[in-house]
This record gives C-alpha cells, sequence and structure tokens, in this order.
C-alpha cells in the first residue's frame, strides 16, 4: 500500500520537530533501509520502506520517545523482510534488461556517447585504472587485475576504487541520457 | 572497541542470500551495515565483482542459481548488470580499436612487465661490471681529454638558443570580440610547435554535463575550420573548456572560437576572436 501524504507527516514529525532536520533523517533513514531491502533481494525495496513506515506510523504512540529512530525502524522493516521471504519463497523468474529503458539502438547509441563523454571527464588515473580493469580475458585479466591491487595496496583498496569509479560514470551516464531525452 | 569487518568471502555469502537462514550471523552483518558505510561500500564492490563474474560466466552451477534467483530481483541490481554490460562493451571495443596486433601480443605481457625489467636490469648490470674494469684506465683518459675539450669550448663558442616550445597555450575569454572594442589576443605560434592546447573562460557556465558545441571559425572567410563538444569544467563561478586544436588548422590570421550550448538551442552562441601569427 502506498504511503499516504498524512502517514508521511507524521513519519517526519516523529523524526524529528525540526523540519529541516525531519528531512535528513528521513532520507537516512530511507537510503539505508532500501540498501537493506536491496541486500536481501527483494524484488521491490521501495515498496517494502513504505510499508515498513507504514507500520512505524502506526506504532508511533508506543515509540513516542524513542532515542533510537533508525534503530526501531531497521527492527520493523526486518519484520518486513520475514514476511516478503515467507511469501516469495518461489523464485520469481527475472528480467535482466529493465523495460523501462529504451531498447532501441538509438538509445543504447545515446547511451554510448554518454559513456564517451563520462569517460573523458575521468581524471587520468582514474580513466588508466577503469580501462586496465575490464581490459583482457581469462587468466590474463586475472593478472592484470593482481597487478593493480598490488599498484593500489590490495584486492580491498581495488574493489573500493573501481566500484568509485564505476559508480561515478553510473550516475553520469544517467544523468547524461536523462538530459539526451529531455 | 570497534567491530572488524566481516570478510569479503562472508559477505559474498551473505549477498548470494546463503545466511538467511543463519538469523544470528546475518542479523550481525546487517546491523554492522545499516551503521558502517565503509563496510556498506565495500559490500557494494563486492555485489561489483559477484556481476562482473557472472558476466565473464566463471560462476559456479550454485552461485549463478543464487544470482538470478536472489541477487538480481531488486530493479537497482539489474540496472546495474546492465550497465556493467555496456562498460565491458565500451573497453572490450576500445582496446580492439586501439591496439596493434603486435603491441596487442606484447600487452599481454604487461602484469610481467616489472619482473621482466627487473631480469633485464640484473643481466645488463652484470655485463657492465664485468667489462668496467677493463675500461676504467681507459675512459678515465677520454675523460680527461673531454674537459680539456668542454673548457676550450666553453670559452669559444656561444650559448645555444633555448629550444621552441613544442606545445602553445593559450586562454580566451568568451565575449573578447573585435565588435565589442575589448582588445583581441594575438597568439604567436612557433613553426616547431607540435601541440596547440586552448583554454576558454565561461563566465556563466550550466551546470556539469552539459555538453556544449565549440566551433573554430576563419574570421575572415566564416568558413567553418574545426569543431568538437566538450564539456567544460565548472568551479564555483566560472567554467572553463581545455582541448587541443590540430596545429594544421592554424595558420597567420584572425579566427573566431564560437561556443553554443546542445542542451539550450534557444540560447544566444557567444564568441571570442584572436589574431594568430605563425613564425619565429
Amino acid at each position: 500500500m502506498p504511503l499516504t501524504p498524512e502517514s508521511f507527516g507524521r513519519f517526519l514529525l516523529w523524526l524529528s520537530s525540526e523540519e529541516q532536520q525531519a528531512v535528513r533523517e528521513y532520507l537516512t533513514v530511507r537510503k539505508r533501509l532500501v540498501r537493506f531491502f536491496i541486500h536481501k533481494g527483494c524484488a521491490d525495496p521501495d515498496a517494502l520502506f513504505d510499508e515498513t513506515v507504514d507500520i512505524v506510523v502506526g506504532k508511533i504512540e508506543e515509540c513516542a520517545n524513542c532515542s533510537n529512530p533508525l534503530g526501531y525502524c531497521y527492527g520493523v522493516a526486518r519484520n518486513v523482510w520475514r514476511k516478503y521471504m515467507r511469501e516469495h519463497k518461489v523464485t520469481i523468474p527475472i528480467d535482466i534488461d529493465p523495460p523501462s529503458l529504451p531498447p532501441a539502438d538509438q538509445g543504447k547509441e545515446q547511451e554510448l556517447k554518454c559513456l564517451e563523454l563520462c569517460v573523458g571527464m575521468l581524471s587520468a588515473v582514474d580513466r588508466d585504472i577503469v580501462s586496465r580493469y575490464h581490459q583482457d580475458k581469462g587468466r590474463h585479466k586475472i593478472a592484470m587485475r593482481q597487478t593493480l591491487a598490488s599498484e593500489l595496496g590490495g584486492p580491498n583498496a581495488l574493489r573500493i576504487k573501481v566500484h568509485r569509479i564505476r559508480k561515478n560514470l553510473r550516475g553520469c551516464v544517467v544523468n547524461c541520457v536523462k538530459r539526451s531525452l529531455n | 572497541m570497534k567491530k572488524s569487518l566481516p570478510e569479503p568471502n562472508l559477505i559474498r555469502e551473505y549477498l548470494l542470500g546463503r545466511l538467511d537462514d543463519q538469523s544470528e550471523l546475518e542479523a550481525g552483518i546487517s546491523e554492522q551495515i545499516l551503521s558502517n558505510d565503509d563496510l556498506a561500500e565495500l559490500v557494494e564492490s563486492i555485489e561489483d565483482e559477484i556481476i562482473e563474474e557472472y558476466l565473464d560466466g566463471t560462476l559456479d552451477g550454485a552461485d549463478r542459481k543464487s544470482v538470478e534467483g536472489y541477487f538480481l530481483q531488486p530493479p537497482e541490481r539489474k540496472q546495474k548488470l546492465r550497465f556493467s554490460r555496456v562498460l565491458r562493451g565500451y573497453f572490450e571495443t576500445k582496446q580492439s580499436d586501439s591496439i596493434d596486433p603486435v603491441v596487442g601480443h606484447w600487452a599481454r605481457f604487461r602484469p610481467y612487465y616489472p619482473a621482466i625489467a627487473l631480469v633485464l636490469v640484473v643481466i645488463v648490470g652484470l655485463a657492465y661490471i664485468s667489462r668496467i674494469r677493463q675500461k676504467e684506465a681507459t675512459l678515465e683518459a677520454q675523460l680527461r681529454q673531454e674537459r680539456a675539450h668542454s673548457e676550450d669550448l666553453v670559452q669559444s663558442a656561444p650559448l645555444p638558443a633555448p629550444a621552441p616550445p613544442a606545445a602553445t597555450v593559450f586562454t580566451l575569454v568568451l565575449g573578447q570580440t573585435r565588435a565589442s572594442g575589448t582588445p583581441i589576443p594575438h597568439i604567436q605560434i612557433a613553426p616547431s610547435t607540435k601541440r596547440i592546447i586552448v583554454e576558454i573562460v565561461v563566465e556563466h557556465p550550466a551546470a556539469t554535463g552539459s555538453p556544449y558545441d565549440v566551433r573554430l571559425e576563419s574570421s575572415e572567410t566564416g568558413t567553418m575550420i574545426w569543431s568538437a563538444q566538450l564539456l567544460p569544467i565548472v568551479s564555483a563561478e566560472s567554467g572553463r573548456f581545455v582541448f587541443d586544436v590540430p596545429k594544421e588548422h592554424l595558420n597567420s590570421g584572425a579566427y573566431t572560437f564560437t561556443v553554443s550550448a546542445t542542451h539550450s538551442p534557444a540560447a544566444k552562441p557567444e564568441k571570442c576572436d584572436f589574431q594568430v601569427n605563425v613564425g619565429d
């Protein structure tokens, strides 16, 4: 069930009586709980977050003086997840290419153009890392990644570095494609 | 005491849903991720690796099943998978486009370059040491001769002229045109210049990520000489484009750069004029 404006207002007030602070708290709670539902392999993390907030709003009187709203919401979110698990034991077939994205060649071409632009905006060091990370196949790829890991200070450092570059590129491409569609 | 981060292999099991039946362990990791942004980032980076391995086809049957039936359920991860495909395709195409077959063959050994270089250094070093003693006397004699010769040269020959710069860099400001009455920059380009790097300053750029059309025209004939779609580097108060112009496009004469925002076709293009003189 989608969250109503009234429920949302009550939830914000519960997070903080100061409006700006309440919005900041809300965004933190949302980011962390949606991430939790994603990590748990849920098909619609946003809907489960709304369901969590709905339940919390229903219990606001019980937890009016709660000192840790995030912790309280997380406890409710775990129950929502358990219920979801019981209802979705059967594996749902997946559709890897989301239908909402433009499947036509034109969309893909634009995406590649944007990627070219975004790669061009990376620093020379980051461009070199991401390019070498995606080079080669099989054992040559493994050897290249070992070299990169030793240059950057270990496998975890490489993971994090490449993750940040890819995240940055992905955000840049998404924004660029959106702008081109407007 | 700060709790240590879980091992990557355990995080991987967590992400594949294999800890969901081990309530205590699963809850411990979930709570750590909830409160620790560093761990959350590490978890996301391991998600990326799982997606990479899925696309490489290197996951075993059980992992592949977990990825398809559990891990890839959230739309966010499907989008990550899709983006990874595009990214891999892009870099694979770039690699095959840019690698010469002979160079490409040797590029495979790139991870071993440090070891190869070390072996070469050792071989060359040993050869050098074995011969150096034999040549010591000869070298000393040559050195004495060279010193005497250098002293003669210093006394008799004039200092050589400094080498001309290989690159010419100049900065233009949009709005600096002949029509506006502001002085036009005169750019001196030496014939030996190999690269021409231009910086154009924009006072009120759009947000980062909006591309602009930048055109170079001859002010005398109005002919378009060069064009490119560029992104400005935006700072708090201004922005700038930095780019190379092929040297062969600029001869002595008057030129104009025209900059127009592709995201706002109604906006008036802005111009800047400059004068080029090629010669020493």
